[in-house]
């Protein structure tokens, strides 16, 4: 995985992907299309047209930026779900006692060892949270919904922020530091996660880093379709085939 | 955690501080499945009152066990329904179950020294003895019923003895007598303090980790009661020197031969010089010509006294726990109400 997905730059040179670069351009009064010219003179008609050729764009559009908010309320819902249970611990681990007795009764009836009970509640609540987010990425990999460079972007943010969650929770100097260093490395401008709550930090770092790269992760995704036949960008889902020239396979 | 391909820990996603190598995102983020590792720090010495009022230790979390107008668990306490006529029996099938979830919870065994106060003539202080668990490092201190007690409360008596008895638990007996018996006043202002009880809790609690360590080896060698004598304020216009009053203490044992005592511990609050005589005292006491005992110690700490008042306490692991004086109580009861029999609820 390169750092460059992140940059600006790779940002600018994705967004060129939804231009309308490839289509049929209007000159003048007149439309190429292969051997043959269509001349329209009225405006209105001219941009009707050209919608409908950037109709399958939209949708693809659309599609791609739906797919990607999926893909990144899973990624949320994963931090989110190690955000809640780290901070239950926390308490666990500043007054067990206190924890205890606020916890729902079912859980510690005829338990001998009612911290490791809890304990073993939110690890297993966190690895099916994990497993989960895992398995979803691969699925839509798989199924070309997202490319593997957009899922690799998001296991780079979850790596970042659960680093982050286990350094503020272990409240160590140095893990702080080194995780200040890894989100830094992915688009946090100013990386200060000492002094936050596990739930602030899940949602500050979210909500940045998501919107730092939610554009690039739409266009990466984007670039999953771009036709081995025609080099053309917009074709990803469904049948296979590309929508400007029918032919190709869209390829990763 | 951030793993390069190599393993390594590492703070880049493109090249590893060790070798150079990119991240290995499938490897780091498994180990997001994970929790980092704690231990929860549960309090060190744990104090349990039973049927009694809590005594007054910083160091220590106290619990307390009491008949309210609910049934309620807390960090702290731990109430059953209060219900008139109830006997130990009624209130210990009813709330057995809750109270050793409760005792769980609050992390009492845990810690690492346990110390009950209890008031087994209470009818309440079956339940916590019928409910605990054998553990490390734990100690009661029974106020017990006597001779003059009436027969409910030395059955309810006899009932929680015999379960500390069968479970071999470290024991302090104290029966109601001899705390009438105890020099009880403290130096405090020159006010005098006549919650006799308080006083000698109070003062057991200021060594509670020794006399813990203590019983418990002693209950290694098979000696699990142990009863004791004390004086507290005691003066030098009263018994000339230290080693008198020590040696006085003895007489207070009245029918206890010196072959039913197995091992002997002094605990005093004295000045140096004080502890010097005590120490003497005690050792010409308790010498191997006298008495082969198991073991025998002694434990001081400074006593800052205006008028050179020194406390001691002298305690005695005996062969076994008596209970002879409160069998007739017990049998009547038991023989009327067979639940109120210890082998009803033996474990």
């Amino acid at each position: 995985m390169d750092k460059h997905l992140f940059s600006k730059e790779e940002k600018t040179l994705t967004n060129a992907k939804y231009t309308t670069k490839g289509f049929p351009q209007f000159q003048n009064d007149e439309l190429p299309l292969g051997t043959v010219f269509v001349y329209i003179t009225s405006t209105q008609d001219k941009q009707e047209i050209m919608n409908i050729f950037a109709k399958p764009l939209t949708e693809l559009k659309n599609k791609t930026i739906e797919n990607v908010g999926q893909a990144e309320n899973a990624l949320k819902q994963m931090l989110d779900t190690r955000a809640a249970s780290l901070e239950n611990l926390a308490s666990l681990r500043e007054n067990p006692r206190k924890t205890l007795f606020s916890t729902a009764p079912g859980l510690l009836a005829n338990n001998e060892n009612p911290v490791e009970a809890v304990k073993q509640q939110h690890k297993a609540t966190v690895n099916s949270s994990v497993t989960s987010f895992k398995e979803n990425m691969k699925t839509w990999v798989t199924n070309k919904l997202l490319t593997q460079e957009t899922s690799d972007a998001l296991y780079q943010i979850a790596i970042a922020v659960g680093t982050a969650q286990d350094a503020l929770f272990q409240g160590k100097e140095t893990d702080i530091q080194a995780a200040d260093t890894i989100l830094h490395s992915i688009g946090m401008t100013e990386p200060t996660i000492a002094g936050l709550t596990q739930k602030a930090m899940a949602q500050t770092l979210m909500d940045e880093l998501t919107s730092n790269v939610h554009q690039t992760l739409i266009n990466n995704t984007v670039g999953a379709a771009k036709c081995e036949k025609c080099g053309k960008y917009f074709q990803v889902t469904g049948e296979g085939k590309c929508t400007f020239c029918h032919l190709g396979i869209g390829s990763g | 955690m951030l793993k390069c391909v190599n393993g390594h820990q590492t703070t880049s996603f493109t090249k590893c501080e060790r070798c150079g190598q990119q991240a290995d995102l499938e490897k780091s983020l498994d180990t997001l499945s994970d929790i980092p590792e704690f231990q929860a720090p549960w309090t060190d010495t744990m104090i349990l009152t039973v049927g009694l009022p809590s005594p007054i230790e910083a160091n220590a979390w106290h619990l307390q066990v009491k008949p309210a107008e609910s049934p309620q668990e807390t960090e702290q306490e731990f109430t059953f329904k209060s219900v008139s006529g109830e006997t130990w029996h009624d209130i210990a099938t009813e709330n057995q179950q809750r109270f050793q979830q409760w005792l769980t919870n609050t992390g009492f065994y845990q810690a690492k020294y346990k110390f009950i106060i209890t008031d087994t003539t209470n009818p309440s202080a079956v339940l916590p003895i019928l409910s605990l668990k054998n553990s490390e490092n734990l100690a009661i201190f029974a106020l017990t019923a006597d001779a003059q007690a009436n027969s409910l409360e030395q059955n309810t008596s006899y009932v929680a003895l015999d379960y500390i008895k069968k479970k071999k638990m470290p024991l302090i007996n104290c029966p109601k007598s001899l705390l009438e018996n105890l020099t009880s006043c403290i130096e405090d202002n020159l006010t005098v303090n006549t919650d006799t009880l308080n006083v000698v809790t109070t003062f057991l609690i200021g060594f509670l980790r020794d006399l813990i360590d203590i019983m418990n080896r002693d209950s290694k060698l098979g000696v699990w009661s142990h009863t004791f004598t004390a004086c507290f304020s005691a003066s030098d216009l009263v018994y000339s020197n230290p080693s008198v009053a020590l040696s006085m203490q003895q007489e207070t044992f009245g029918s206890l031969k010196r072959e039913d005592i197995h091992t002997a511990y002094l605990f005093g609050r004295a000045d140096q010089n004080q502890q010097e005589v005590l120490r003497k005292a005690f050792g010409k006491q308790f010498s191997d010509k006298k008495a082969r005992l198991l073991n025998k110690g002694v434990t001081f700490s400074d006593k800052q006294s205006t008028y050179r008042l020194y406390d001691l306490l002298l305690l005695l692991g005996v062969k076994e726990l008596n209970l002879t004086d409160i069998e007739t109580g017990y049998n009547l009861v038991a023989s009327r109400n067979a639940d109120l029999g210890v082998k009803a609820d033996e474990n």
